[in-house]
């Protein structure tokens, strides 16, 4: 993958991790973004307070994750599998961006998971997230972007349950003409190039003057966009159909779509970056 | 009497357009059999003729002796006549992917198969992915991940909603999970759980170990679900790609519908991609994906693992020939012969696959013939123990040096050995045949046919006409001018002259080949439409012109002083010896001077190139046959009182051979009788204990060297050179020579023994023993036991002095 010129809009990418395999999953996608983008990364793991003051109650049990046993549960137990995973991911972290000859920070914060993710994006541009974060069970198609709303982030990026790799070498950007999705085309239309993927871009509103308009606003991008399929479709549904039918690598939103669209097409499983523009 | 010099007739052969009757060799027709190699074409026959194992030939003889055009020849005229044999080809085995099979097919269907696999690969690499991907097949994957999905999900979400109805939340611990009374959808303090009244904490504790219980249950299931889900994607990629396959690998099995071994090989295709299509690509993508970002680390990098293990390596083909191969192998390294598997780097990693499998010369030749070089084969590490192994198998197992010693670990491939009838045809010379057969014991059971060429054949009417049909061949095979008669009679008398006897021609081709070479190139020179014996001439003349600089400098160091050579006069105990000297191909004559001197002694000659470690064995074998000689002729009755010395005079070199004992004799004889010898004379022969001469080699070049110093000098018609008279049947001299003798310039003189020589060198009679057993006055012999006794008696006379000193002394 060659490398795109380091654009002022993504600066930073901040990823959380764990030990579990979704997070090394979405650990490569992250460090395949900043070496993109030839920007740092950093990792960020979280001693999650919620399940420290579950340790700390009499009754905290730990189910396993083979279900085969059930074990008390206390604070010290916590700290110990904390302190041994922070080590795993930072060690997973460089490895990572070694391969990807990045540079990378780690960091270890304690606290609640959404309010620390959100103290630690202050300087990140991009957050890449796993659906899993935070130690309480959220529903499908929780929508994550809302959970880190108050984040300056420009973008903030989910990666699903997805497991089997049936996903094509597409990238799909929905293009509803606000500035924010103008953002999201541009980092779609990069990554395609990065990646040598094939750019897909859907057109809410179905007006074809707006590609013209990618095209002449982006350049670098609108050679990513001149070879991009370009599709009229009209809700979060049929987006979601679209998406669930070609499987693609990515799917870029701008953050004025919908929340329930936005959630339509988070539950394909599919990893979805939700752009949106600064001071928006 | 003392012999009389040789006439010129008996110095070179005679012939020419008497027995030769053709005006050039264009009037000659081709010579269909190959002259003077009967006893060599008689075995080759035979061991191509012999179908059994062990039946190779080794064909014997030196270089040029056209070993290998006569066996190429043979064979490939064979070979015409033999089979097509059937092509090999090698296939996955689909088992073990690092051992190929080898399949025999039909001639031609080899490369058929291999192009009609190869497209198949392409299809299949096209249609099946897209077939995948249409949006039916992707719908029914959907479908298994959902419905996998929906049940995980469902489960959970069911047990998370009845959670959320008694205020519990699910928690992902670190390493599991776990269940949280919570307030307000925050999981409850520490402290306010304790302050719970009783009955409320055992409620929460109850409603959490029921969750629990249920949570158990289904993490429980995960994998049986997973399992299942993993199953149903499985066969519904196996029922894909069955479909996909189907048409594709039917139009190929109707193809080959003839050929019954590739009915199971396509079907076992067909079972494998089924099983392993997806899996095969998907790592083909993957290391795809790490090729191009650099991460050659994370790639897969094993033998045959991608869709190369469907192609197909023809590693024999024989569909474009008629007849059986005929291979000669220039270079038999131990690849070359047996065939290699060859690497490429991946990564910086050696790997390898079916297709890279070479075939060696004994694939190409097998059903066929194979010709070798002994030498070239013996300096090839590994190659001769590896061809003996696959002659002794009967199959041929393809190794590789590095893998043999463990240099190499690397990922590789373990090829079928494939089945061997091929007939091995080696060129050697003698030593490496005697060798062979003397220390390698397995070497007489695998070539069982020795095909010994001769250097020469005998001379006849009928060799002479068939060589000059040899000649005419020759001319036309390499395309040129014609030779008249007297071209052709010139290449025969140097024929001849190769063979060093009259009554042999010379059948070393190359030397042959090379000579018509050079006298057409003369021919050209002139412009001329023919090539004659002139230009043969000047062929010979030039070639040893262009190595003749060490002859000239000899020469020259004789003619000016520098080496001490008379040839007038006479001197007593000083005879001219003639040496000859071989550098690489060409070899000349130089006399010696070798004198002798004699005192009173204890009956031992001394040779001083003995003594002093310059004489070969032959050499001082022919020194000791002289005293015992001395001792039977002049001193039967009396002890051999002689000290006598013998040197071969400004010799600095090593000196072998007996064909000086001869003029030893005469230099011993000369001195004992204090009798000069002639100078104008030279001498070459061995001598016996009974006096006789026997025949020497290389005589032509020692009479030559004399007679070039002589004429140097000037030829003063009293100048020859005495050879033995068993040698006189050798004798094929240059032109000048044969000219300067009929001339009554110089002279050749055949001896038979001692005394002819004697009384040639002396001008003295020999003399022989008499009724009285005694040598008549004033021969040469008479003087040289006259001699003698005069020794022995002086040597007595000392004898009794020291005796009666030695008695007065007691």
């Amino acid at each position: 993958m060659s490398a795109v010129k380091n654009d002022p809009g993504i600066g930073r990418i901040l990823v959380t991790l764990d030990t579990s395999p979704e997070s090394r999953a979405l650990l490569d996608v992250a460090a395949n973004l900043a070496a993109c983008f030839e920007i740092p990364l950093t990792g960020l793991f979280i001693e999650d307070q919620d399940i420290l003051e579950f340790a700390d109650l009499p009754i905290a049990r730990e189910i396993s994750m083979t279900g085969k046993g059930i074990y008390d549960l206390t604070r010290e137990r916590v700290q110990s599998h904390f302190r041994s995973q922070a080590v795993a991911v930072r060690r997973a972290l460089q490895s990572a961006a070694a391969r990807q000859r990045i540079d990378c920070a780690f960091e270890i914060r304690k606290g609640r998971s959404d309010i620390e993710i959100t103290a630690a994006t202050r300087e990140s541009d991009l957050i890449v997230v796993s659906s899993r974060v935070g130690a309480l069970s959220r529903p499908r198609g929780y929508d994550y972007f809302g959970h880190f709303e108050s984040t300056e982030a420009s973008a903030v990026l989910t990666y699903g349950d997805e497991k089997e790799g049936l996903t094509s070498d597409r990238i799909i950007a929905v293009f509803t003409g606000s500035a924010a999705a103008r953002e999201g085309v541009r980092l779609a239309g990069q990554i395609a190039v990065r990646g040598r993927n094939r750019l897909t871009i859907i057109l809410v509103d179905g007006a074809d003057d707006l590609a013209v308009e990618i095209k002449r606003a982006h350049p670098t991008t609108g050679q990513a966009a001149t070879g991009a399929e370009w599709i009229n479709l009209n809700s979060g549904t049929s987006i979601a159909e679209h998406i669930t039918t070609v499987r693609p690598r990515l799917v870029v939103l701008p953050s004025d779509l919908s929340q329930i669209d936005r959630r339509v097409i988070s539950e394909t499983g599919i990893p979805v970056m939700v752009v949106r523009t600064r001071g928006e | 009497m003392p012999p009389k010099p040789l006439s010129p007739d008996d110095l070179t052969v005679s012939l020419g357009p008497a027995t030769l009757t053709f005006m050039s060799t264009d009037d000659l027709p081709d010579l269909e059999n190959i002259v003077g190699q009967d006893r060599a074409l008689e075995a080759i026959a035979f061991g191509v003729g012999m179908r059994r194992a062990g039946y190779n030939i080794f064909l014997v003889g030196p270089e040029g002796t056209g070993r290998h055009s006569t066996i190429s020849a043979l064979v490939k005229k064979r070979a015409k006549k033999d089979p097509t044999p059937d092509d090999w080809v090698y296939v996955g085995n689909f088992d073990e992917l690092h051992k190929p099979h080898a399949l025999r097919l039909p001639p031609g269907r080899g490369v058929e198969l291999a192009e009609a696999m190869s497209r198949f690969v392409e299809d299949i690499q096209e249609t099946v992915p897209a077939l995948f991907e249409s949006e039916e097949n992707q719908t029914r994957f959907q479908a298994i991940q959902d419905e996998f999905q929906q049940k995980q999900e469902t489960a959970f979400e069911d047990l998370r909603q009845r959670a959320a109805e008694k205020n519990i939340a699910l928690i992902r611990t670190p390493m599991g999970f776990g269940f949280a009374p919570t307030v307000n959808g925050q999981i409850i303090k520490p402290d306010v759980f304790e302050k719970l009244p009783d009955s409320e904490r055992k409620r929460i504790e109850s409603d959490i170990a029921a969750l629990q219980a249920d949570l158990q249950n289904i993490v429980k299931q995960l994998p049986g679900w997973d399992k299942a889900r993993r199953e149903s994607i499985r066969e519904l990629r196996a029922e894909i790609t069955a479909f996909a396959i189907g048409e594709t690998i039917a139009s190929v099995l109707e193809q080959f519908r003839d050929v019954p071994v590739l009915v199971d090989y396509l079907d076992a295709v067909r079972n494998d991609l089924i099983n392993s299509f997806h899996t095969i690509m998907m790592a083909e993508q993957a290391t795809a994906a790490a090729a191009r970002d650099g991460h050659g680390a994370d790639a897969t990098v094993s033998a045959n693992s991608g869709f190369v293990r469907y192609r197909v390596n023809p590693i024999v083909h024989n569909g474009e020939r008629t007849g059986a191969p005929v291979i000669y192998e220039d270079n038999p390294t131990l690849a070359n012969l047996v065939g290699r598997v060859e690497y490429g780097s991946r990564f910086g990693a050696l790997v390898t696959d079916l297709s890279l499998i070479k075939a060696g010369a004994l694939h190409r030749a097998n059903g066929g013939y194979l010709i070798l070089d002994a030498r070239k084969l013996l300096t090839q590490p590994f190659a001769w123990a590896a061809l003996k192994r696959a002659l002794k198998a009967g199959r041929i197992t393809i190794e590789s040096p590095g893998q043999m010693l463990n240099l190499i670990n690397t990922i590789s491939l373990e090829p079928e050995p494939i089945p061997l009838r091929t007939k091995i045809a080696i060129c050697g010379d003698r030593l490496v045949y005697y060798l062979l057969s003397e220390l390698d014991p397995e070497f007489s059971d695998l070539f069982m046919v020795e095909a010994d060429f001769s250097d020469d054949m005998d001379r006849s009417p009928e060799t002479e006409a068939d060589f000059a049909k040899l000649v005419g061949t020759l001319v036309k095979t390499e395309e040129l001018r014609p030779f008249d008669t007297s071209g052709v009679v010139r290449v025969i008398k140097h024929a001849v002259r190769i063979a060093g006897d009259t009554r042999k021609i010379s059948v070393h081709m190359r030397s042959i080949v090379d000579l018509l070479h050079e006298a057409d190139h003369y021919a050209e020179t002139d412009d001329a439409a023919m090539v004659t014996g002139d230009h043969v001439q000047r062929a010979i003349d030039a070639k040893i012109r262009r190595s003749d600089r060490l002859r000239e400098r000899s020469e020259e160091l004789i003619e000016r002083g520098v080496v001490l050579i008379n040839t007038d006069g006479t001197a007593v105990g000083q005879v001219n010896g003639l040496s000859v000297i071989q550098l690489g191909g060409f070899a000349f004559g130089r006399p010696t001077r070798i004198t002798a001197r004699v005192r009173l002694g204890a009956g031992k000659v001394i040779d001083i190139e003995r003594e002093v470690e310059l004489g070969g064995p032959l050499h001082s074998k022919g020194v000791l046959i002289l005293a015992g000689f001395l001792a039977a002729r002049y001193a039967i009755d009396a002890p051999l009182s002689l000290s006598a010395t013998l040197v071969f005079e400004q010799s600095y070199g090593g000196i072998e051979g007996d064909s000086a004992s001869a003029a030893e004799l005469f230099a011993l004889l000369s001195a004992l009788a204090d009798v000069g010898v002639r100078q104008e004379l030279a001498v070459t022969g061995s001598v016996n204990q009974k006096g006789q001469i026997q025949a020497i080699g290389g005589v032509n070049e020692k009479i030559e060297g004399f007679f070039d110093i002589c004429s140097i000098r000037g030829l003063t018609g009293s100048q020859g050179v005495l050879i033995p008279k068993a040698n006189v049947q050798h004798l094929v001299l240059r032109q000048d020579v044969v000219d300067a003798a009929a001339d009554g310039q110089f002279h050749i003189y055949p001896m038979e023994s001692i005394d002819d020589g004697m009384e040639l060198l002396t001008g003295l009679a020999a003399g022989e023993v008499g009724d009285s057993g005694q040598f008549p006055p004033d021969t040469i012999n008479h003087m040289v036991e006259q001699r003698l006794l005069h020794f022995a008696k002086r040597r007595r006379a000392f004898g009794q002095s020291a005796d009666s000193k030695e008695r007065s002394g007691s």
